[in-house]
């Protein structure tokens, strides 16, 4: 008898088929992992597990019953917690508030705190959990925020556990806890299906793989006869073919573009940058590596000029950009793709077009005195799609009907159109399919080849290895180490994401004279 | 001028701070509910318009005060029903539905009073509550004769801000209401029906805006007026903001409002000589000053933003 | 391109379903509240009908109502256009009728021609209104303060100010200190009657010229891009290098520039002097019309019609039949209410849509 079995489990959205009959079992103690990579329907198939989605067809049976799970409280329950990708926490309230929020059978219509607190430290005890019950959730650090999640769930008796993508938000070392803190509630019986789109951490942690594409289970394995190959090919139907950064010869001349020096940048909440100091050469991509929340996303929105430099100076080919306005900044040839391409990246209500001029729209060619030249703007719009194969009806369409990678192309087209001296990239690759992220990744050393100097800012470890020439690693506002990708492991860096500093950082490419 | 701070002049003055601060007790205390579980309480001034008028009907009719204020919360609360569907449900913007109802508000009160009563130069009236010393705290010196010789609503105003207070902080029902202010997505994903607890609570935001309302008609003048809220449900939604959302705040920012209005009401006895337009600007001004001090900070997370389910719902 | 042209067309056709379905939904409340009161809703839209287009007169008096709410509708769709919701176009219509009758004081005994008084009267209605607009634009912009309620306080504290000026004997109110309004301004200042026999007088050309030159300049003009673009998504604006306050502040000037314009032309077109209930709720209405009209400049000009007519006709049913005038702005409440609805149903057929290109729900 299965602890969870889903037979024909089948979404559709529109004319989108999400999850096409989709059947999966769990054995009671296992890590099932579902492999898939964005777009895949991972998400689509465990919210419909947990209620959120209701599926148009397929039935769920839990320990053999026939179960019909319509809405979270269902899955809740049935015993079936979920830890979503982003938190599901409420970061005003305290860890025990969060814990007990909607229990009313347990804590009954009024609120004593003191007795809740005390329970609560008792129950994170079992789990050698040690934050105070009373601690407000937005002053703890991302892992243990996530920590506190899974608190959560397994306080309402979940025997099954869905982690969705756990280990995005983790540096490898806070990955290698939590894989303990899975393997300990396997031991205690519960079923955890672990979703993921990394293949060596799938290998790492469950018995069976499921891989799904496009909607549909392409195959499931035994983890043990799992060959990585093999995996990707069933993830994305053909071999993954990691593009190689080109060789630069030793006689290259390079310029530094940025030069950073001393840089403090403050966020609403607190320092953000901490002084820091650093710069990025002509034909070089510096990846920056770190958990998310530890300043990056300030440096690159202080470079870009969309926060204020509190101090310090940022000199772009030795002249002085900090403190000038977005505008100028941009004039000066510095382009930026930002973090979020629907909230920040693209005006969705605009067409493609007035997209194409979101940061040139009062410079000419587009803007002749006040008025802007259509002509030109759809003229250049078209362009843009044809060269970076836009999926698009027209340039009339609006931004809002692309799809995620075809909205990233545009803000790449539009971005890198005028040749920028420096591009700063923020996660230019999130969330995006595999032919997607290989486009992105072959314009980003197109643009190191041309001569741009890159910031590339992502969260994907392999990523940064495959593509930086250096490595910065940020934690806590400072760099804690640059290195030569080849020269350190995930862990060696996962380190240094944590805090530990090390000591003499590299300051210029490994090829090259500078000149 | 000397005698500007004397017991005798200052005892009105406060008196009437408190009794002015009640329909903004009302309204801000009202408008909490709405905010707490994220929904903007930018409706409340057609709520108050709705109630002052619902309640003056009743009473004229049936000479029943109590009856007009529960006329009153019941006009409130329907009113508050069509906002609630079309923001908690529809997710229209706030702004523009809130808007909308204090049009209606405005348009089906002056319809009806015209049709009921017609155009006339005298106003019909009604006899309003009056003052009623709640017996031994009345007695206190100072504060007994400034808070407890007042009328039932003004006591029933107390009585409210000290639930709410309770309500939010020491249940376990407050505690989800603020979960829907807070994150709406995250309550959702503990089995908590987000949009059925925010239609309740602007639901809750209407009975007791138009309590407001009543005591503008039945306690404050004992006639109607046309558009007599004037703009205090707009004052109540800045006064939420200055008491940072929470019951006490709100009163005390209240409170402050109440004086404002009294000082512009005694400025005259006080030997002021100012034109009364200037001195019924006065409300006005604070709340843009209020608005320009307190800007927008303590704002729950998730407040304004709409939720829906999934794809569902469609 | 004769698709693309048939598939616009169908958008708008759907829209212009939805806006005719809200009004019938409006009326027909409007019939109940009519009924709730006793009165006899057929009777009562058929004299509304009759006194909106029942005669020339009648339909010069509509056309008349029309000219502010237009100008008002544009100024409300100006401010919507960059996400601020203007609903003290009233307070701006009376700052701009204060310009107007302020401008025109000073050079009521210039002896001026015609052209160049109402040019400077304009001139000073647009700016005073456009000095109103940009108090709740730096509030907005520089505090977060909503602009909803700040224009809510800013237009009770003009009219109270033009309650004092023109008070009897007020700083400007007429000589004899008889009533509580401002001196007839002079022929000079006053708009010509631009069709004969009847009073309806060039503010409506300049009302349509507005429409016009709001469009010209929302579509054509890098100001109308950066206006729309921190409307849509000012995080994205500011990533371009847009100043949104600065966009925010200029958004709120222009609109209640635009709205100051419209108590200019009712000053010296219709009225020719300042009093405090010169506008029924002008300002107001226009959320409405800008509404009703989907926030384009064509149809704006359609639904200022439709009120003028609206408020021409329930005004003549209340002098005749008794019916209480107010009746137009329930049916003004109703439509707001009813187009945001419906406009709500066709965002949602459209969000269904951008799922199926996307299939962005599964992320």
């Amino acid at each position: 008898m299965y602890a969870l079995e889903i037979k024909g489990f089948t979404k559709t959205f529109g004319t989108l088929v999400a999850n096409d009959n989709i059947s999966l079992t769990l054995d009671k103690g296992e890590v099932l992992a579902i492999l898939g990579e964005n777009g895949a329907g991972k998400t689509t198939l465990m919210r419909g597990i947990y209620g959120m989605e209701v599926p148009d067809s397929g039935e769920m049976v839990l320990s053999g019953e026939r179960v019909s799970i319509r809405f979270p409280k269902d899955a809740i329950r049935h015993g079936i917690g979920m830890v979503h990708q982003h938190f599901m926490l409420i970061n005003n309230f305290t860890v025990a508030e969060n814990l007990v929020l909607g229990m009313t059978e347990y804590t009954g219509q009024l609120l004593d705190r003191k007795t809740i607190n005390q329970k609560i430290n008792a129950f994170f005890e079992q789990y050698h959990f040690d934050v105070p019950a009373d601690a407000k959730v937005k002053d703890l650090p991302v892992g243990l925020q996530q920590r506190v999640e899974i608190m959560k769930v397994l306080f309402r008796g979940a025997q099954i556990l869905v982690l969705d993508e756990p280990t995005a938000v983790l540096t490898p070392q806070e990955t290698q806890e939590l894989f303990h803190i899975i393997r300990r509630l396997q031991s205690e019986g519960k079923s955890i299906i672990f979703i993921s789109h990394k293949l060596d951490e799938v290998k790492a942690i469950s018995q069976r793989i499921l891989v799904l594409r496009l909607g549909r289970v392409s195959g499931v394995v035994n983890t043990s006869e799992a060959d990585e190959n093999r995996m990707a090919r069933m993830m994305i139907g053909r071999e993954l073919h990691t593009e190689e950064k080109p060789h630069q010869s030793a006689d290259l001349i390079r310029r530094r573009v940025l030069k950073v020096e001393h840089l403090i940048i403050k966020n609403e909440k607190t320092i953000a940058v901490k002084g820091i100091d650093f710069t990025i050469f002509s034909n070089e991509i510096l990846g920056v590596a770190g958990v998310d929340g530890n300043g990056q996303k300030e440096l690159a929105e202080g470079i870009a000029g969309l926060c204020r430099v509190e101090s310090g100076s940022i000199l772009l080919n030795g002249r002085q950009i900090a403190g000038k306005s977005v505008k100028e900044i941009r004039r000066s040839k510095v382009a930026h793709i930002p973090e979020d391409r629907r909230a920040t990246g693209l005006v969705l209500g605009f067409s493609i077009s007035d997209n194409c001029i979101l940061s040139q729209h009062d410079c000419p060619p587009f803007a002749k005195g006040i008025l802007i030249d259509k002509k030109t703007v759809r003229r250049f719009a078209r362009q843009c799609i044809e060269d970076y194969r836009i999926m698009a009806a027209s340039e009339a369409e609006t931004a809002a009907c692309l799809s995620g990678g075809n909205q990233q192309k545009l803000i790449v087209a539009r971005e890198l159109a005028g040749d920028p001296e420096l591009l700063v990239a923020m996660k230019p690759t999130r969330g995006l399919d595999v032919g997607a992220v290989e486009y992105i990744h072959s314009c980003l050393l197109e643009q190191r080849s041309k001569g741009a100097a890159v910031l590339l800012i992502s969260s994907e470890l392999e990523e940064l290895m495959q593509l930086s020439d250096r490595i910065m690693v940020m934690h806590n506002g400072e760099i804690t180490g640059i290195v030569y990708p080849e020269q350190v492991t995930a862990e060696e860096i996962g380190l240094m994401m944590a805090g530990q500093k090390r000591p003499e950082p590299v300051l210029v490419p490994k090829q090259g004279v500078i000149a | 001028m000397n005698n500007l701070l004397t017991w005798a002049t200052l005892l009105p003055l406060l008196q009437a701070t408190i009794r002015m601060a009640a329909p903004y007790t009302f309204a801000a205390i009202g408008g909490i509910y709405s905010d707490k579980a994220g929904v903007s309480s930018i409706e409340l001034e057609g709520l108050l318009l709705i109630g002052a008028f619902a309640g003056f009907v009743t009473v004229y009719f049936t000479q029943n005060l109590l009856l007009g204020v529960l006329a009153a919360a019941l006009a409130g609360m329907l009113l508050s029903a069509i906002y609630a569907y079309m923001v908690v449900f529809l997710g229209s913007k706030a702004a523009l539905i809130g808007t909308a109802v204090m049009l209606l508000a405005g348009g089906i009160t002056s319809f009806y009073y015209r049709s009921i009563f017609g155009v006339s130069v005298e106003y019909p009236s009604i006899v309003p509550f009056r003052n009623v010393p709640v017996p031994l705290l009345s007695k206190i010196p100072f504060i007994g004769d400034i808070f407890f010789r007042q009328n039932l609503l003004v006591y029933l105003g107390y009585i409210l801000v000290v639930v709410t207070w309770f309500f939010f902080s020491k249940t376990a029902l407050g505690l989800q209401c603020r979960a829907m202010g807070e994150n709406p997505f995250a309550a959702d994903t503990l089995g908590l029906p987000v949009r059925k607890y925010r239609f309740i609570n602007v639901l809750v935001t209407g009975l007791i805006a138009g309590i407001s309302g009543a005591y503008l008609s039945l306690a404050a003048s004992g006639s109607f007026v046309e558009n007599m809220s004037s703009e205090k449900g707009y004052a109540a939604f800045a006064i939420i903001i200055l008491g940072k959302y929470s019951p006490v705040g709100a009163f005390l920012g209240c409170l402050l409002f109440g004086f404002a209005d009294a000082f512009q009401l005694n400025l005259q006895a006080l030997g002021f000589n100012v034109p009364y337009q200037f001195m019924l600007m006065l409300p006005y001004l604070f709340t843009l000053i209020v608005m320009f001090v307190s800007g927008s900070g303590n704002q729950p997370e998730g407040h304004g933003k709409f939720f829906r389910k999934g794809a569902q719902i469609l | 391109m004769k698709d693309k042209l048939l598939s616009f067309l169908k958008s708008q056709l759907k829209s212009i379903i939805l806006i005719i379905v809200a009004l019938i939904c409006s009326f027909a409340a409007a019939a109940v509240v009519l009924l709730f009161a006793g009165y006899n809703p057929v009777e009562a839209f058929e004299s509304i009908l009759a006194g909106a287009i029942g005669s020339r007169t009648a339909i010069a008096q509509s056309f008349g109502k029309a000219t502010p709410l237009m100008i008002l509708g544009i100024s409300v769709a100006v401010a919507f256009k960059g996400s601020s919701f203007n609903i003290g176009a009233e307070g701006q219509f009376y700052a701009g009728a204060l310009g107007a009758v302020l401008c025109e004081m000073a050079l009521h005994n210039s002896g001026l021609p015609s052209a160049a008084i109402i040019t400077l009267c304009l001139l000073s209605a647009f700016l005073l209104g456009a000095v109103w607009g940009m108090i709740p634009g730096y509030l907005k912009a520089s505090r977060g303060a909503s602009e909803v309620v700040t224009t809510v306080m800013l237009t009770s504290v003009i009219l109270l100010l033009v309650g004092f000026l023109v008070s009897q004997g007020g700083p400007i109110a007429e000589p004899r200190g008889i009533y509580p309004e401002t001196q007839e301004i002079v022929e000079s200042a006053r708009l010509p009657y631009i069709w004969k026999g009847t009073r309806l007088h060039l503010g409506f050309a300049i009302a349509l010229a507005v429409v016009a030159a709001s469009y010209f300049f929302l579509e054509k003009t890098t100001g109308g891009y950066k206006i729309k673009a921190t409307g849509l998504n000012p995080n994205a604006a500011a990533y371009g290098g847009i100043s949104v306050g600065m966009v925010t502040i200029s958004t709120m000037m222009l609109s209640g520039a635009i709205a100051g314009l419209a108590g200019g032309v009712e000053v010296l077109g219709t009225s020719w002097k300042l009093y405090v209930n010169l506008s029924p709720g002008y300002g107001y209405n226009a959320i409405a019309v800008a509404l009703l009209g989907r926030l384009s400049p064509i149809g704006i000009v359609f639904s200022a019609l439709l009120f003028g007519m609206l408020n021409t006709g329930c005004n003549q049913m209340a002098r005749y039949i008794g019916i209480p005038n107010t009746i137009a702005a329930v049916i003004q409440a109703l439509v707001l209410l009813f187009v945001v609805g419906f406009s709500i149903l066709e965002n949602k057929t459209f969000s269904l849509k951008l799922k199926k290109k996307g299939g962005t729900v599964c992320e």
